[in-house]
């Protein structure tokens, strides 16, 4: 039993840390439709970002997160003008010029800085203790961070000009283009910001995971299922995505090996996506 | 009309394909390269060089007929792979330039064909066949994880070429194309067991990825633990690759042992090591005892893997002059980038064999090498060790390493002599 | 008979000109080079399949490597099973043939399984997705998702399929069947894959003129109208679906004699993505540009990593983006909107020759 209740404390960590992996493809693929297989590739850069910047440059890990996020950030606002603004709206297309974009970013990475594991130390160490059941105090952190990206996207999007704008672009296009909303510039926002997003989770799961040029690969997938069960374009949905699939595993994986928990739990999932189809935790589709 | 345009079209490809089909099977011929014979009268003597058949038994004892003796180096420097095969690529490359500029094997140089397949095992067979059959190598240095050999393994055996693997693994009915030149379970846990249970405790909990090595490795290490009095109070698998070892941490910690004996293979074992550290299981009360955790693991690891052992053939800090000669030798040509680990020194000392063996047998026949290579003894950064007589792996010192604070490990334990290599 | 020659489009052309050129490899080059040939012409059979299916079906799949991957794997362990228990079964504390792979030693059943099993996989997957309101985007996340599972289930059930090791053992398998009483070489394996690819190539022709293929292709361009006319457009669907997958799966198992090894990177998340690529550079919806993407594409990325050594995932990343900005058609689609665009230039200065 105690095992069963330190199982599903695990899972929160584990859900935080899939939700700030997922979020930012959510972002970009739920408003511009663009399916980016290359979002890994952005938690990589991230993740070195932050390797360079703590044990190179000695930089506090909480600026560290900045400049990671803005370090995406850039890299994004780069790839959408030279890349995606070409092919939005064919989604065939987006997926292809990102899944090129695949095998780009890890060589370019290992040209620079070697095939092998970049190191970081945790910077929030320690663990509490509740019995026999021990929470890792960066886990807590990670939660926190989770909330916070999602406080932060919640109020980009609902309480300012530039949310209000985006949402009314992913309503009808041409109709806010007529009421001179500059389209192109809220893309090219969105773009940036999902990718720093990307670049923030992976400065948060730098110290915790093994930063190689093919670290990206991952998260992809894993990503896309939060995408399938949280909904096209509910921020709210994947947060609960993320907590539905690693809750669930890990209760699982308490009686059964945890490759059969992910296989079993991930199974159910797209069985019960046929009853809802635009996604478990979607709201009712308006678009 | 049309449909009258189609079957002409069609009878005639048909039929050029079929008389392909009579071309090719009518020459009741068994093997595959001399029922290439009748197609072009090169691919014959390409074949016939290759698998050295009619040429081998002619040719002198001493002396090699050939203006350079050619080698492939089959390893992936792109892709995921890469983590492991660069520092071996490079080791490979070190030792050919050194034995090309003392004059070569027996007078003739060695011409390397550096080949990459991009992690990809299909592709890797691929390019083996790109290697024996257009570039006519005499071996093939290479090949890393399990499933590349395995690929690799049927082309070098169809062709009778030579491959040299320079890598831990799990142990296999030894191939006769294949010459083995890291260590197997059976030398990594009989140099590492006793060791564990006489000074750090009894209570043994097993951990491994879900493949083939971490399992044979386990289940080696668990008959000798019972045998010696040791405890096992538990076995898990996580499938290759695996990022989240919080479960298995909470029931390691349910069972409470004295010693985590790990065969988490590859980038897992980083996540592994801070799993421990971070749900509070820290090396000074249950040490990790490795035999997947060499020098580039340790590093991306960080101060989470201070205080564990490994147990390998090979440290880069063995307190020699030879090796100390061979790690400055890699970081003066290489950088420090890549680790010297235990991966690249085979590497190094798997191409000296090779050419030891070449020069003995005094031909590029497979067979013969393979012959020649038995009973070798070869000098290598870890002390000189020697190739068995009939099952082609080497006999190895084993080498038992405690990470200190500065990342790299102190030699803590050494075999008096070499190591048996035991395989089915 | 002339006029009706000029008549067809550029595309045919060059499929048969490939075509032709493909017959004679095995005559003017050496035994890797058949080999790796060999081994294309399964991936031309696998991208035309996937050409029906999405460049005339509209159904963008980012797991088709799936039903190869199940066609391959089938045939595959029905070749390791020729000689006794295979080793990663052994390796894996089993002591006998496990009763569902009992079928798999008889190699015409194996063969038969390998083209059906697909089939049913595509029928159960097809039934469940395309009778239910899954649409667009959401569909292709599913095939994704799927193919995901797919390859974890192969990586974790490692007695049943070699895991990550792959299925080894294959050769010996090989060695032992034969053809009107003969062993069957390379070259030989190698024209049984081309004719295969001749007749995959017509059926595909054949598919996508007939009534069935009309019906596909308006689905794809207006599903509304279609079920408004009185068409059940999720019958024809499942139908394509399942048809596609059983030739996929076929080209999975002539894959097999080509490599004697099939693994994980043949079936998931990557090889499927792969296959879209090859679409994209030959062009879809254009069954010459399917085969010629996967040929150009394989051949490229086989030469390129000869030669370049370790920038060449650099140089195809980078050829990709660039076919996919610079030619949105892809090749063959741009060379026949080519002619499309001459012919009717030449039209309309006739038309108008006329008039004057």
């Amino acid at each position: 039993m105690e095992l069963f209740i330190s199982q599903l404390v695990n899972g929160v960590g584990a859900s935080a840390r899939l939700f700030l992996v997922a979020i930012g493809l959510v972002i970009i693929f739920g408003m511009l439709d663009v399916v980016n297989m290359a979002h890994g590739e952005f938690i990589m850069l991230g993740a070195y970002c932050a390797c360079i910047c703590v044990t190179k440059w000695h930089i506090p890990f909480g600026i560290t997160l900045l400049i990671s996020f803005l370090f995406a950030g850039v890299m994004g606002v780069l790839l959408e003008r030279l890349l995606i603004r070409k092919l939005y709206g064919k989604v065939a297309e987006t997926l292809l010029a990102t899944f090129a974009l695949t095998y780009v970013f890890p060589e370019i990475i290992r040209g620079i800085f070697g095939p092998e594991n970049q190191n970081m130390e945790v910077p929030i160490k320690g663990s509490l203790s509740f019995g026999k059941i021990t929470v890792p105090n960066y886990n807590l952190f990670l939660v926190g961070m989770a909330f916070l990206a999602l406080g932060v996207t919640m109020l980009l999007f609902y309480r300012t000009k530039f949310g209000m704008q985006l949402r009314a672009i992913t309503q009808n296009r041409q109709m806010s283009q007529c009421l001179g909303i500059n389209s192109g510039r809220i893309d090219k926002l969105t773009f940036a910001y999902g990718c720093g997003l990307g670049g923030l989770a992976g400065a948060l799961v730098a110290p915790v995971a093994s930063v190689t040029p093919d670290m990206g690969t991952e998260y992809v997938v894993d990503s896309f299922l939060v995408v399938i069960l949280g909904g096209l374009n509910s921020v709210m949905g994947s947060l609960f995505g993320s907590v539905v699939i690693e809750e669930s595993i890990a209760a699982m994986s308490t009686g059964m090996s945890l490759v059969t928990a992910k296989l079993l739990v991930f199974l159910v999932l797209i069985l019960l996506i046929r009853f809802r189809p635009q996604g478990l935790f979607a709201p009712k589709d308006r678009r | 009309m049309k449909r009258k345009m189609m079957s002409v079209w069609m009878a005639m490809v048909l039929g050029v394909s079929l008389a392909g089909c009579g071309n090719s099977a009518g020459t009741k011929q068994e093997t595959a390269q001399i029922e290439e014979a009748d197609v072009t009268e090169e691919e014959t003597d390409a074949a016939e060089e290759t698998s050295g058949e009619e040429t081998a038994e002619s040719e002198t004892a001493g002396g090699i007929d050939a203006d350079s003796i050619k080698i492939g180096v089959l390893l992936s420097t792109t892709g995921d792979f890469s983590i492991s095969e660069t520092p071996m690529k490079n080791a490979a490359e070190m030792a050919i330039n050194e034995i090309n500029e003392a004059g070569g094997i027996a007078g003739v140089p060695i011409e390397p064909i550096y080949m990459d397949y991009g992690s990809d095992p299909a592709m890797a067979a691929e390019k083996a066949e790109e290697l024996i059959l257009n570039n006519e190598v005499t071996a093939i240095v290479g090949t890393n994880s399990s499933s590349t050999r395995l690929a690799v393994e049927p082309t070098v055996e169809q062709y009778d070429s030579l491959l040299v693997y320079n890598t831990f693994y799990e142990g296999e009915t030894p191939s006769d194309n294949v010459l083995y030149t890291n260590t197997v379970p059976s030398q990594q846990v009989e140099g590492f067991i006793p060791y564990i249970i006489e000074n750090l405790g009894k209570k043994i909990f097993f951990v491994g990825s879900d493949y083939e090595f971490p399992r044979n490795t386990i289940n080696y290490a668990k008959t000798l633990t019972e045998s010696l009095g040791g405890e096992v109070v538990g076995e898990e698998y996580a499938p290759s690759g695996e990022t989240d070892f919080s479960s298995i941490v909470n029931k390691i910690k349910e069972t409470d042992p004295d010693v985590i004996f790990s065969a988490v293979a590859g980038n897992s074992s980083v996540y592994f090591y801070s799993d421990c550290a971070q749900y509070g299981l820290t090396q000074q009360d249950t040490p990790i005892c490795s035999v997947a955790c060499h020098e580039g693991t340790v590093k991306g690891i960080g101060e989470a893997a201070v205080g564990s052992y490994s147990c390998f053939n090979y440290f880069n800090t063995i307190d020699t002059d030879a090796n100390k000669e061979f790690v400055q030798k890699y970081i003066d040509a290489y950088g420090t980038e890549t680790t010297v680990n235990n991966g690249a020194e085979s590497t190094y000392h798997g191409v000296y064999m090779l050419a030891g063996a070449i020069e003995a047998a005094g031909t590029l026949d497979t067979a013969a090498i393979v012959a020649a290579a038995a009973g070798l003894e070869v000098d290598t950064p870890a002390g000189i060790i020697r190739m068995d007589e009939s099952n082609h792996h080497a006999w190895l010192n084993i080498y038992i390493g405690k990470v200190n604070e500065g990342l790299t490990f102190d030699i803590i334990s050494s075999t008096d002599e070499l190591v048996a290599p035991i395989v089915d | 008979m002339v006029k009706r020659l000029k008549s067809y489009s550029a595309d045919k052309y060059i499929a048969v000109a490939a075509l032709v050129v493909l017959a004679f490899v095995p005559m003017f080059s050496g035994l890797y080079m058949v080999k790796l040939m060999g081994k294309i012409l399964t991936f031309m059979m696998l991208a035309l399949a996937l050409d029906v299916l999405w460049g005339y079906g509209g159904l963008m799949n980012l797991g088709f490597a799936v039903f190869f991957g199940i066609g391959g794997y089938v045939f595959g362990i029905s070749m390791a099973c020729q000689e006794g228990l295979p080793a990663f079964m052994k390796a894996g504390g089993m002591t006998e043939l496990p009763v569902i792979y009992q079928p798999l030693t008889s190699v015409p059943l194996a063969l038969f399984l390998a083209v059906l099993l697909p089939c049913m996989v595509a029928l159960f997957l097809g039934c469940f997705i395309f009778t239910s309101k899954i649409k667009g985007v959401f569909y292709n996340l599913i095939t994704l998702a799927f193919a995901a599972l797919f390859e974890l289930f192969i990586t974790t059930n490692q007695a049943f399929t070699g895991g990550s090791s792959g299925i080894n053992g294959i050769a010996k398998g090989l060695k032992k069947l034969t053809l009107f009483g003969r062993p069957i070489s390379i070259v030989g394996w190698y024209y049984l894959a081309f004719a295969a690819l001749v007749l995959v190539y017509l059926f595909c022709l054949y598919l996508t003129e007939c009534r069935f293929g009309k019906v596909i292709k308006s689905i794809r361009d207006n599903e509304a109208r279609l079920q408004f006319l009185g068409y059940n457009p999720a019958i024809f669907k499942i139908t394509l679906f399942c048809i596609t997958s059983a030739i996929a799966g076929f080209a999975g198992a002539m894959y097999i004699p080509m490599t004697s090894f099939i693994s994980i990177e043949n079936v998931g998340v990557s090889f499927s993505t792969m296959l879209l690529i090859w679409l994209a550079v030959g062009g879809r919806g254009n069954l010459t540009g399917a085969m010629l993407g996967a040929l150009a594409v394989s051949l490229l990325q086989s030469r390129l990593s000869s030669i370049l050594g370790n920038v060449w995932h650099l140089i195809l990343g980078v050829v990709l983006i660039l076919v996919v900005l610079a030619l949105p058609n892809g090749l063959i689609g741009t060379i026949v909107e080519r002619q499309y665009d001459s012919r009717i230039t030449k039209m309309r200065s006739q038309t108008e020759g006329e008039e004057v």
